[in-house]
C-alpha cells in the first residue's frame, strides 16, 4: 500500500505524521509512506491523509482521509486497523 | 447441525490435502504439498483432532505411515464444503461494484452518491471510478446510469433488462454450494455484495421459490436451472415489492412455462399481472438446455470471467496449489470454455485422459469438484474437464521462480534470543533465503533495504522495512502473522537486486555536504527579550532572519508564520517547544533556527490544547527548495518525535546539543546516500 501524508509545507507536520504512521503500521500492514505538500501528491498512491479542515484534496484513485490530529498515534492506529479490516484480511 | 468453525489457511490446506487422498499420507508429503514444516503439521494435528470430532471424523496418525482422515463419506463431504465455503473472500473491489449496481437499481429517484460513498466506506472518487466500470457492464443490457451533478445518479432502461442483469449478477456470484446452504436455512451464505444492501424480500422469496421447485420438479432440472428459476422468482418479488413493475412484455411466450408460472403463483399466493407471468415463463424457458443457457451467459463475457476466476480459486483450495496468480491460466481457460460452448462435437479425449489420470489424479478430481461448485453439478462432464486439467497441469509444470525472502532478526543483545528466533524462523519458513541476526545496537550496520522483513524481540524505532515484534520462541500465532505479512508484501518491498555499483557519486555527496555545511553554519540559538504577544515575537524573528539574509522580508515571513499558527497549533504537546515553519517565496534559503523566549507564552499545541512555550524552533524553506533541503528539514522534524530524549533535547538543549541533533540527521542522510538507498 502506498500512503501519502500531506501538509501545507510538506516537511514538518507531515514528516512527523509519517513517522507516527509508520509506527502505527508496524506489524499490521506493510506500506510505503511518503509525505509532502498538498500540491505534490503522486499519482500512484492508495491512501492520502491530511489535516481535517485545511484543504480539499481530490484524487482520481486514492482513498482520501482527513484526521482530527496529525500527531495522534492513536488515531493512526485506528485508521490502520480500519484499513486492515476492510482491505487486508 | 455441526458447529461452524473458523478455519485458518493452514488448517484448510492440510485438511483439503488429506481429503483428496484415501490412504495414509506421510507427513513429509503433506509438508511439501502445503508448504509447511513437518513439525508444524504435527502440532496442527493435535489441534485438529478435537475440531474434527465435531464433524464426526477422526484424524488417525500412524508412525511410519502418516495421517489419514477416517469417517463416513457424507461427513467428509460436509467437511470439504465447510472448508471451501469458509475460504470465500471478504468483499472485493468487484463486490463493491455489484453492491453499487444493486443500490442504483433499487433507487426510485436519484441515488445520492456522497451518501452512498459514506455507507460503503469508500471515497467519492472511488465511487466515481466504480461507476465508470458499471457503465460498461450496464451497456450490455442497454441500461444507462444518468448522473446529475450535485443531485446523484439513476438508472435509465427497461425493467426486463434490469432484472436480467440482476439475475446474472446473482448467478455469477452465488456458488451452487453456498446457494444450497442458504436455501436450506443458513443465513451466512449469501454473496458478499448482498450483505450490506436491504434485500430481505428477495432472500425470503428465494427460499420460498426453492421450496416450491424442490417439491415440483417439472422436468429435468439441474442445479443451475433451479438456481436461475429461483433467482428469477426472487428478483421478481423484490422488484414488485419495491414498486418496479414491468412494461408491457411482448416477447414470444412459452405455454409450458406459463403453467409453471401459474402454478407457482397459486402455490405461493402471489398473483402476477400477465406481463409478469409472461416474463417469468420466458426466464424459466430460457433454461431448457444447459448448453443454450451457457451460451446465453457467454454473451456476457464478464459473467463467465467471474466464474472462471472462481473456478481457479476453488481448484487452488481443493488441490492445495495457488493457481490464482496465473493470469495466463485464467485467460486460456476462459477462451477454452467460451469456444467449447459453440462446439457441438467434443474432441476425442481418449488419448489425453490416461496421461492426465496417471500424472494428475488429484487435480482431475479437484477440477471436477470445483466445476460442480461453480457451474452446478454435471454442467460440465468429465469429458470436458479433462481438457481443463491440461490447462491446470500446464500451470503446475511451468517453471515458477519461487519468491525468496530475507529476514533480519533483532534482539537486544543479538545473542541468545535472536539465535533462537533465527532457528525458529528457518524451521517455519524454508522459503527464507537469508535469516540474519543482529543486536539492537548493531542495527545501523545493516542495510535494511536488503531485507523483506524484520522480526524483533524488542520494540524498534519506526523503520522503512515491515517489522514485527515476536517472541523468541515464535509462537504458532506469530508464525501466521509473519506468513500473512510476507504474503502481503507489496511490490515495492520486494527485495531489490543488490547493486554492484561501488563508485561514489561525488556530485551528489558534494551537494549534500555543501548544503549541510551551510545550514550548520547558519544555525543559531538566539534568546529574545520578548513581549507576551506572538505577533511581536514573530516580527522580531522575521527581522532577525532578514538581517541574516535568509529572508527577503521579515514582515512577510512573520505574517506567514502567524497564519500557519492560526490554521493549526504548532506547539509540541508535552514540551515547551513550538515548531514554526514556512515555505514561501520570500524565503531565500532553507534553514533551521532556534529562538528562546525569556518569558514563556501560552501557545496552541498540535493537539489543540494550550501550553506555555519557551522555545521556538523555526524551519524554513523557499518555494523552490531543493530535494535535499526538504529531506533534511523532514528528517529534523521526524527526529524531534523519535524519542523522549530527543524531545527533551530539542526543547531544552544548549546550542551545541541542538547542533549535535542536526548533525545526527545529516549523518543518517549521508549514510543513506552511501548505501545508495
Amino acid at each position: 500500500m502506498n500512503v501519502y501524508i500531506a501538509c501545507p509545507c510538506g516537511f514538518v507536520t507531515s514528516a512527523m505524521a509519517a513517522k507516527l504512521f509508520a509506527e502505527a503500521c508496524s506489524g499490521q500492514v506493510s506500506c510505503v509512506i511518503q509525505h509532502g505538500t498538498y500540491r505534490d501528491i503522486p499519482e500512484d498512491v492508495d491512501w492520502i491523509i491530511y489535516q481535517a479542515g485545511t484543504a480539499t484534496i481530490n484524487h482520481p484513485t486514492a482513498h482520501v482521509r482527513s484526521v482530527r490530529h496529525m500527531l495522534s498515534l492513536t488515531e493512526y492506529r485506528q485508521l490502520v486497523e480500519e484499513w486492515v479490516n476492510v482491505y487486508e484480511t | 447441525m455441526y458447529m461452524k468453525h473458523e478455519w485458518s489457511a493452514r488448517e484448510r490446506s492440510i485438511l483439503l490435502h488429506l481429503l483428496a487422498t484415501e490412504t495414509s499420507t506421510p507427513l513429509a508429503e503433506i509438508a511439501q504439498a502445503v508448504n509447511l514444516s513437518e513439525r508444524t503439521i504435527q502440532r496442527e494435528r493435535q489441534l485438529l483432532e478435537g475440531i474434527l470430532r465435531e464433524f464426526e471424523l477422526e484424524l488417525a496418525w500412524q508412525r511410519g505411515h502418516g495421517l489419514s482422515l477416517i469417517g463416513r463419506s457424507d461427513a467428509k463431504q460436509q467437511l470439504r464444503e465447510d472448508l471451501i465455503l469458509s475460504a470465500e473472500a471478504i468483499p472485493t473491489a468487484e463486490d463493491r461494484i455489484f453492491e453499487l449496481a444493486w443500490r442504483l437499481l433499487f433507487e426510485k429517484d436519484t441515488l445520492k452518491l456522497q451518501a452512498v460513498a459514506k455507507q460503503m466506506h469508500v471515497s467519492p472518487s472511488t465511487l466515481t471510478q466504480d461507476l465508470e466500470k458499471l457503465d460498461r457492464w450496464f451497456d450490455e443490457y442497454h441500461l444507462e446510469v444518468e448522473r446529475k451533478k450535485g443531485v446523484g445518479a439513476r438508472v435509465l432502461g427497461l425493467e426486463a433488462e434490469k432484472r436480467k442483469l440482476m439475475i446474472n449478477a446473482l448467478l455469477a456470484h452465488w456458488d451452487t454450494l453456498a446457494f444450497y446452504r442458504f436455501v436450506r436455512g443458513e443465513d451466512d451464505y449469501i454473496p458478499a455484495f448482498l450483505k450490506t444492501v436491504p434485500c430481505d424480500v428477495m432472500l425470503e422469496a428465494l427460499r420460498d421459490g426453492y421450496d416450491y421447485l424442490k417439491e415440483h420438479p417439472y422436468e429435468r432440472m439441474d442445479d443451475r436451472t433451479i438456481m436461475r428459476v429461483t433467482f428469477a422468482y426472487g428478483v421478481q418479488q423484490a422488484r414488485l415489492d419495491a414498486g418496479f413493475f414491468l412494461e408491457i412484455y411482448t416477447k414470444g411466450r412459452s405455454d409450458d412455462y406459463l403453467k409453471v408460472a401459474l402454478d407457482m403463483e397459486t402455490a405461493l399466493g402471489t398473483p402476477f399481472s400477465m406481463a409478469e407471468r409472461v416474463w417469468f415463463a420466458e426466464e424459466a424457458n430460457r433454461l431448457r438446455s444447459l448448453k443454450e443457457q451457457m451460451k446465453e451467459d457467454e454473451e456476457e463475457r464478464w459473467v463467465m470471467q467471474i466464474r472462471v476466476h472462481k473456478l481457479i480459486h476453488h481448484v487452488s483450495l481443493i488441490h492445495g496449489f495457488a493457481f490464482t496468480d496465473d493470469a495466463a491460466l485464467e485467460k486460456g481457460l476462459l477462451a477454452h470454455i467460451l469456444s467449447s460452448m459453440n462446439t457441438q462435437a467434443l474432441p476425442d479425449t481418449d488419448t489425453v485422459r490416461p496421461h492426465i489420470d496417471r500424472d494428475y489424479p488429484h487435480l482431475r478430481s479437484a477440477i471436477q469438484q470445483a466445476a460442480d461448485i461453480v457451474f452446478g453439478t454435471n454442467t460440465f462432464t468429465e469429458e470436458e474437464t479433462v481438457f481443463w486439467a491440461m490447462h491446470f497441469a500446464a500451470a503446475l509444470v511451468k517453471p515458477v521462480r519461487r519468491r525468496e525472502y530475507r529476514a533480519l532478526v533483532v534482539c537486544s543483545a543479538g545473542l541468545g534470543s535472536s539465535k533462537m528466533l533465527v532457528n525458529r524462523v528457518k524451521q517455519e519458513f524454508p522459503e527464507m533465503q537469508d535469516v540474519v541476526n543482529s543486536s539492537l545496537f548493531g542495527l545501523e550496520q545493516h542495510r535494511l533495504d536488503d531485507y523483506d522483513v524484520i522480526l524483533s524481540t524488542v520494540p524498534l524505532p519506526p523503520l522503512s522495512v515491515p517489522t514485527l515484534i515476536v517472541n523468541p520462541l515464535l509462537t504458532n500465532e506469530e508464525v501466521q502473522r509473519v506468513r500473512h505479512l510476507l504474503l502481503s508484501l507489496p511490490q515495492s518491498f520486494q527485495t531489490k537486486e543488490k547493486s554492484h555499483s561501488t563508485m561514489l557519486d561525488f556530485n551528489e555527496l558534494g551537494a549534500l555536504v555543501e548544503t549541510f555545511e551551510r545550514m550548520d553554519r547558519q544555525f543559531d540559538l538566539v534568546t529574545l527579550d520578548n513581549s507576551d504577544r506572538l505577533e511581536d515575537i514573530l516580527l522580531d524573528i522575521g527581522t532577525h532572519l532578514e538581517e541574516r539574509g535568509l529572508v527577503q522580508s521579515g514582515i512577510q515571513l512573520s505574517a506567514q508564520l502567524l497564519r500557519r499558527h492560526e490554521v493549526a497549533g504548532l506547539g509540541i504537546p508535552g514540551t515547551k517547544l513550538a515548531l514554526f515553519h514556512g515555505r514561501h517565496m520570500s524565503i531565500e534559503r532553507a534553514s533551521v533556527f532556534a529562538f528562546d523566549l525569556n518569558r514563556s507564552i501560552p501557545l496552541l499545541m498540535m493537539d489543540q490544547s494550550t501550553e506555555p512555550v519557551s522555545r521556538l524552533l523555526v524551519l524554513l524553506a523557499p518555494e523552490e527548495a531543493e530535494d535535499v533541503e526538504l529531506q533534511f528539514l523532514s528528517a529534523v522534524s521526524g527526529s524531534l518525535i523519535e524519542s523522549e530524549r530527543h524531545m527533551n533535547l530539542y526543547s531544552n538543549g544548549s546550542k551545541k546539543e541542538l547542533r549535535l541533533l542536526l548533525h545526527e540527521c545529516m549523518k543518517k542522510m549521508i549514510q543513506d546516500t552511501l548505501h545508495e538507498k
